[in-house]
């Protein structure tokens, strides 16, 4: 009798332990069975350093789109696998950083630029280039236009704040007609002279340099 | 009181009455400094009029009008700052308002300085009866963020926002699921339902 209760005490220690751990969010809008599979990719992607933030709201968004526990379960897994792929090609990074990372990466882009955009500009916050990079092919710059022009405009001091903009005359030229890879080709070559004639001067040796900005590719045929 | 008392008030009054013996030229310097008009404390006299306290008046209606200026002067302030954001154009769908830096104590570590913008989503859905936002930033719950009717067709709601990048869409009446036209698509979800994303980026040091 002793022996039981001793067990059944365990075991409700156990049950309050895995309810606690629990994200409440979570639970309330999957199925028991889904929330366990989340929360176990959860629980690994944390043991691995990975933000967990991101799966949460992913195994949200899908709730919400009433999609099945296998295609929740398989989203969740496929971005556990995008932003640690981030993260290993960025580290060190930022949580910003790596969802930024991942996003590039679900758009095509190499793990190769990310680390080229981490060596480039060492020890500087990315998650703004990189999202500008993620938004560009988002856009519709082909991948490897998008990934040359933001590492060349990283290798400048170009602000947060004039990438952003730089992205957002990109997207003013592209709605007015323009082909995205001439619109980014085009800005980016403006951007690299204004830095050029401020004196903006790259980080690693001080030299004002104006970005090596590739040549507009010819849109596909479709 | 006793004799020996009246003694000693006699001798104290005796050496107060004596005259005070005066520098003979005192007279002509004190008469020199007042044909000169200078203040003995001339150099001092702007300072003590700064830090001279004052009492003043004000009217309850005059009270709220200085601070809404001040407040006003505190945005402006504020939004000057450098925090890089999804600013759109004019036209954009997405509009960022004042920037807003308040603290934000961690637990466990030391208060450290975050952004916070107010984001204006901003739909245009002339046929529609319900617009709600929904995204990273609100657990991706159709109630969280229902957009508010406005002119022209057009739909709006503000959102403070930190510093990161979020994915958001809109839901139309509560079915359609329809991306942000003025903002970067995220990217391709493999079940044909668009959303969109918005960076906000961190405050300049």
């Amino acid at each position: 009798m002793k022996r039981t209760m001793i067990f059944a005490g365990l075991a409700t220690l156990c049950v309050a332990g895995t309810a606690a751990a629990q994200d409440p969010r979570l639970a309330r809008r999957l199925d028991p069975q889904t929330l366990g599979a989340v929360e176990a990719l959860i629980d690994s992607a944390r043991t691995a350093g990975i933000p967990t933030e991101p799966l949460a709201d992913r195994a949200l968004e899908w709730a919400l789109k009433k999609r099945t526990a296998e295609q929740i379960i398989g989203s969740v897994r496929k971005r556990a696998a995008q932003l640690g792929a981030a993260k290993a090609a960025l580290f060190p990074a930022s949580d910003g950083e790596i969802l930024a990372g991942a996003d590039a990466l679900g758009w095509g882009v190499p793990e190769s630029t990310l680390a080229e955009l981490r060596r480039v500009r060492s020890g500087s916050e990315l998650t703004i280039p990189i999202s500008v990079l993620a938004d560009l092919i988002g856009r519709g710059v082909a991948v490897d236009t998008a990934s040359a022009v933001v590492i060349a405009l990283a290798r400048t001091a170009m602000r947060d704040t004039d990438m952003i903009k730089f992205r957002q005359t990109v997207e003013r030229d592209i709605a007015l007609g323009s082909l995205p890879a001439a619109a980014t080709a085009t800005r980016a070559e403006a951007a690299g002279d204004n830095l050029t004639n401020a004196g903006a001067q790259a980080p690693s040796n001080g030299t004002p340099r104006a970005p090596n900005i590739p040549s507009p590719r010819p849109p596909i045929k479709p | 009181m006793s004799e020996l008392d009246d003694l000693m008030i006699a001798r104290v009054a005796r050496e107060l009455r004596k005259p005070e013996r005066i520098d003979p030229a005192f007279d002509g310097r004190v008469m020199a400094e007042i044909r000169a008009g200078r203040s003995p404390h001339e150099g001092r006299s702007a300072w003590q009029w700064l830090v001279r306290p004052r009492s003043f008046q004000l009217s309850p209606l005059g009270g709220f009008g200085l601070a809404g200026a001040m407040a006003a002067a505190m945005l402006l302030a504020v939004s000057l700052g450098d925090a890089p954001s999804d600013a759109p154009s004019p036209q954009g769908m997405v509009a960022t308002e004042p920037t807003l830096v308040t603290p934000v104590s961690n637990v466990g570590s030391a208060p450290t300085m975050q952004t916070v913008q107010t984001v204006q989503f901003v739909f245009r859905a002339p046929s529609a009866h319900s617009v709600a936002l929904v995204g990273d930033f609100n657990d991706w719950d159709g109630d969280a963020t229902p957009l508010r009717p406005a002119a022209g067709g057009l739909w709006t709601v503000t959102v403070p926002l930190t510093a990161g990048r979020y994915t958001y869409t809109f839901v139309v009446d509560g079915e359609r699921w329809m991306a942000d036209p003025s903002a970067p698509p995220a990217p391709p979800d493999d079940v044909g339902r668009p959303s969109s994303v918005v960076t906000i980026g961190e405050a300049a040091p």
